[in-house]
């Protein structure tokens, strides 16, 4: 990209829309509102078995108005940015939010905050806008190329590239004014093998809030994907039932993020739809278990410096030494349950309201090793790397698709086993948990939650747990 | 008064203007040799229930307008943007044809879908209140919602919503296809979450459910059937029972049918996985892959179909195929790109996201043949067993192996439905499976696209205690 890049990622809206805003809401009444103007450029590519099936650029352009009244939302999104535009969308807001107050769970208000005027770009090392299509385009082809030459029974391949810079300009009636210009950018490479009638698929990813330095932490995307997709076409299918088990680091990360995060979403308590809901300051897992939602990892997929809302981000402890010790908020839940914001509203663009959604969670790390681990478990098996998981936050009950595994025996790996699923609910598995290794490590994912996607960071270290359920063939 | 023009016909206007300018620019370039512009304009309105109480109401207008370019060797470039004024157009096309010059050449790209000598003599369906529709006409769905806690007081949480919206599309292409279209749909959904103390011990259970119709009307039709069921289910769900690990017969819901049955089939079929190996019935077509009376038709002309349309997404016709024919592989689905890489025809099931620059398969209006059986039947002919109501896991459709968790789940008993299943995993084949099918019920229950029966299995591999 070039100049024309940077002038697409200005927004010109001024004082004058300010000024509009803040008559508006006196004119309809509101107790509050937030206001998102936003551009962004996104590209991408997409390869498979190196022929390029798309090159793609985007430019989304807009504004969202969420306005409130007596304990009702209302929002309305325009893809045009204009004194008059602004009017429209904030006069259907601020109609659709009095028509929600009629039927309101009860009145409150946004509990109202110091006005503050703040402006954050993420650093890039390698910034964006300087590197051209073919070099992106190059790139991902070179990945792709070196998964397909890994081994002849490579059958087939799939590599992404993408990038997005984002600049949002977030006004509240709290006058809180945050200029905010992120970027992201993601490879992925899956690779699929074949070995006479086994066939098999396996991924690598890396997924980073910063620039075109992704190249340089990605390592071998292509070649990690092929020799997993290699690897498993050994594995053997794992016969279902109860077993010991250990889950790496990235297994962890999915369960800290499904199985506890979700039911740490303060939406979810006031709902009535989580585990959690009336236990903080309880005991809910063993004391050398901690459970950590942080926003400010560096290149962490899921880091941000203000929220949708306007809120700076903060680490909370969601678990410290067993106890439940908070929530993640977004200034509609902090009102309501009188504390403040965690700067965990989030929304997946200013098309959408924002809700509230987890940052980079992660489990901390304990003082075992894996061997140590390993010799512990003695027989069981030893769970690698997540292809989906989801969670039931009212009943806690989750289930991760796991990418790999190895039958355990002895302490020694034997099989590699593959299609295996792993459930149970989450207040009885954080339980069961007996050991921590004394490493973390962190993966990017995307999460879904209310129709909306945002990216995401979990992690953890290994983690032995007894007498849980998997499911197999 | 001033008069306020609809905001729908206004970026009507403005995307219509937007794409004959694009048509005209794009054909200054002689490196441009194939070009494609698909673009949409929606409204779209929310309501969101939290609690058994509104939460929050949206509505939005939104346009988006997609370019594809193509070179001499098929190498594309494309670009989005969602302004759809002249000098965004303009960028958009520079910025695709720079992205075109660099992007690979593509040997497998013969080229796009050229204008047939007819289309099918059917109409896409769309309502036409929806275009007037204000928040105001939903009261009376909204209020169910509002009124249902009082129901039964272990019920915690009523939550879901209620959401309309009316569109357009455009496709242009450089062969001379012109279509527009108009798309309306409302949609409704419920979860459930029920709490009761038993022998001194909290327990939940959750359910949902939701539908998706063309005309508003219809979620009236629904509603009070739709809360009773899954009202039924969050209430049976509070008991739970773990169930040994084992083989087990079981009767699948319509919407079990879909995850377990034709939608592994559907997916798995789409001509792009074929090609790629990426598909377990890659080496299926006209071989046996079920059951004599597994039947399934893939129709988009049918009456009143969700997906129920005379042209894909590319332009192509569409026409109804046999997908499955007693239990024998008919057809594999394509788009224009698959056709020319099978040097067939394009079946007319080319897919795309609201802007998204690639064209997938996907299938249209699903029917699965009807059966002797009624679910009652089922249920009365199982000992011991399981009714399989939902799984949110999808299979692994290179391996065609699925395994995942009974997110809703029955045991049977001596032909009875008794407890909610606890932590139960369930394990298949889906080759073998699809021959285990004993049966489908006389009646079909429509779910989104598809229609579909009660299935009757003879085993299928749980895991529990």
């Amino acid at each position: 990209m070039s100049d024309s890049g940077l002038n697409l990622l200005e927004l010109h809206v001024d004082e004058k829309y300010f000024k509009k805003l803040f008559d508006l809401k006196k004119e309809y009444k509101l107790q509050y509102f937030n206001a998102r103007f936003n551009t962004s450029l996104s590209s991408s590519f997409r390869l498979e078995k190196s022929i390029m099936k798309s090159a793609h650029n985007f430019n989304n352009y807009g504004f969202s108005i969420q306005a409130f009244v007596d304990g009702g939302f209302g929002f309305s999104t325009c893809n045009l940015i204009s004194i008059e535009e602004l009017e429209n969308s904030f006069r259907e807001a601020a109609k659709l939010a009095h028509y929600s107050s009629r039927n309101a769970e009860k009145k409150f208000d946004i509990k109202e905050l110091d006005p503050v005027k703040a402006k954050y770009i993420q650093p890039q090392k390698k910034k964006l806008l300087n590197i051209s299509a073919d070099e992106k385009a190059k790139y991902i082809l070179e990945q792709d190329k070196q998964a397909r030459n890994y081994d002849d029974r490579i059958v087939n391949t799939i590599s992404s590239y993408s990038d997005t810079i984002k600049h949002e300009l977030i006004v509240t009636s709290d006058e809180r004014i945050i200029d905010l210009t992120s970027s992201y950018a993601r490879i992925m490479v899956h690779a699929y093998s074949k070995e006479g009638n086994v066939n098999q698929s396996s991924r690598a990813n890396i997924g980073i809030t910063g620039g075109y330095e992704i190249v340089d932490m990605g390592g071998k995307v292509g070649i990690k994907a092929a020799k997993r997709a290699i690897e498993i076409l050994n594995a053997k299918p794992v016969n279902a039932g109860r077993y010991d088990v250990i889950v790496d680091p990235y297994l962890a990360g999915t369960f800290a993020h499904e199985a506890f995060g979700h039911a740490c979403e303060a939406d979810a308590i006031l709902a009535n739809e989580s585990q959690l809901a009336g236990k903080i300051n309880q005991k809910v897992g063993p004391e050398f278990i901690s459970i950590y939602e942080d926003p400010d990892i560096e290149n962490g997929y899921g880091s941000i410096k203000y929220d949708s809302e306007g809120i700076k981000a903060k680490k909370i402890a969601l678990i410290k030494n067993g106890i439940l010790a908070g929530y993640m908020h977004s200034r509609e839940t902090a009102s309501k349950m009188d504390v403040e914001p965690t700067g965990n509203g989030r929304a997946q663009s200013f098309t959408s309201f924002p809700v509230v959604r987890m940052r980079n969670t992660y489990i901390e790390k304990g003082d075992w090793n894996l061997e140590e681990m390993l010799e512990e478990l003695k027989n069981g098996i030893l769970c690698i790397n997540w292809n989906y998981g989801y969670t039931e936050p009212n009943i806690g009950q989750f289930m991760f698709k796991m990418e790999r595994a190895w039958q355990i025996e002895n302490g020694e790996k034997k099989q590699l086993l593959r299609d295996a699923a792993l459930s149970g609910t989450m207040l009885n598995v954080l339980n069961k948990i007996r050991a921590i290794s004394d490493n973390v490590m962190m993966d990017d994912g995307t999460c879904g939650k209310s129709g909306q996607h945002v990216p995401v960071g979990s992690g953890g270290p290994y983690l032995l747990i007894n007498d849980i359920s998997i499911g197999g063939m | 008064m001033k008069n306020i023009k609809n905001p729908l016909a206004v970026l009507e206007e403005r995307l219509n203007s937007a794409a004959q300018f694009c048509s005209a620019y794009i054909k200054k370039y002689d490196e441009i040799k194939l070009w494609e512009i698909f673009g949409g304009v929606q409204r779209s309105v929310g309501i969101q229930i939290e609690k058994g109480y509104l939460k929050e109401s949206a509505s939005g207008t939104t346009s988006a307008l997609t370019i594809r370019l193509f070179g001499e060797h098929g190498n594309v470039g494309s670009a989005s943007i969602k302004d759809l004024s002249n000098p965004s157009a303009k960028r958009a096309i520079e910025k695709a044809k720079s992205t075109m010059k660099v992007s690979l050449p593509n040997p497998e790209f013969k080229g796009l879908v050229k204008p047939p000598n007819k289309y099918p003599d059917i109409q896409t369906e769309w309502d036409r209140d929806i275009e007037n529709l204000t928040i105001d006409d939903t009261t009376d769905v909204i209020d169910r919602f509002l009124q249902e806690p009082a129901r039964d007081k272990r019920i915690k949480s009523i939550s879901g919503g209620l959401s309309y919206s009316d569109g357009r599309i455009i496709i242009i292409n450089s062969n001379g296809i012109d279509l527009t279209d108009k798309t309306t749909s409302a949609s409704i959904a419920i979860g459930y979450t029920m709490e009761e103390i038993i022998n001194g011990k909290k327990e939940n259970s959750s359910a949902y459910d939701g539908q998706e119709f063309i005309y508003f009307k219809e979620i009236h039709n629904v509603i009070d059937k739709l809360f009773d069921e899954t009202y039924k289910k969050a209430e049976r769900g509070i008991r739970k029972h773990k169930i040994e690990t084992g083989k087990f017969p079981a009767v699948l819901s319509p919407r079990a049918v879909d995850v377990l049955i034709t939608t592994p089939i559907c997916s798995a079929i789409d001509a792009e996985k074929v090609y790629h190996n990426r598909s377990f019935l890659q080496y299926y077509l006209n071989q046996k892959i079920g059951v004599d009376f597994l039947t399934i038709n893939d129709d988009p002309w049918l009456k009143g179909g969700l997906l129920t349309s005379p042209f894909d997404v590319e332009g192509t016709p569409t026409k109804p195929i046999s997908i499955i024919k007693n239990g024998v592989l008919k057809s594999f689905l394509h788009n224009n790109y698959t056709a020319n890489l099978f040097d067939t025809e394009s079946t007319g099931h080319a897919s795309r996201g609201w802007y998204s620059p690639s064209i997938g398969i996907s299938s249209s209006n699903i029917l699965l043949n009807t059966g002797d059986y009624t679910k009652e039947e089922m249920i009365s002919e199982i000992q011991k067993g399981v009714y399989f109501d939902i799984t949110y896991d999808h299979a692994n459709l290179v391996t065609g192996e699925f395994s995942g968790m009974v997110s809703s789940g029955f045991l049977i008993e001596e032909g009875e439905i008794k407890n909610a299943l606890r932590e139960t995993m369930f394990g298949i084949n889906l080759i073998d499976f699809f021959k285990k099918i004993k049966g489908f019920s006389k009646n079909r229950v429509r779910k989104e696209s598809s229609y579909l029966p009660f299935a009757l299995i003879s085993d299928i591999s749980f895991s529990g205690q």
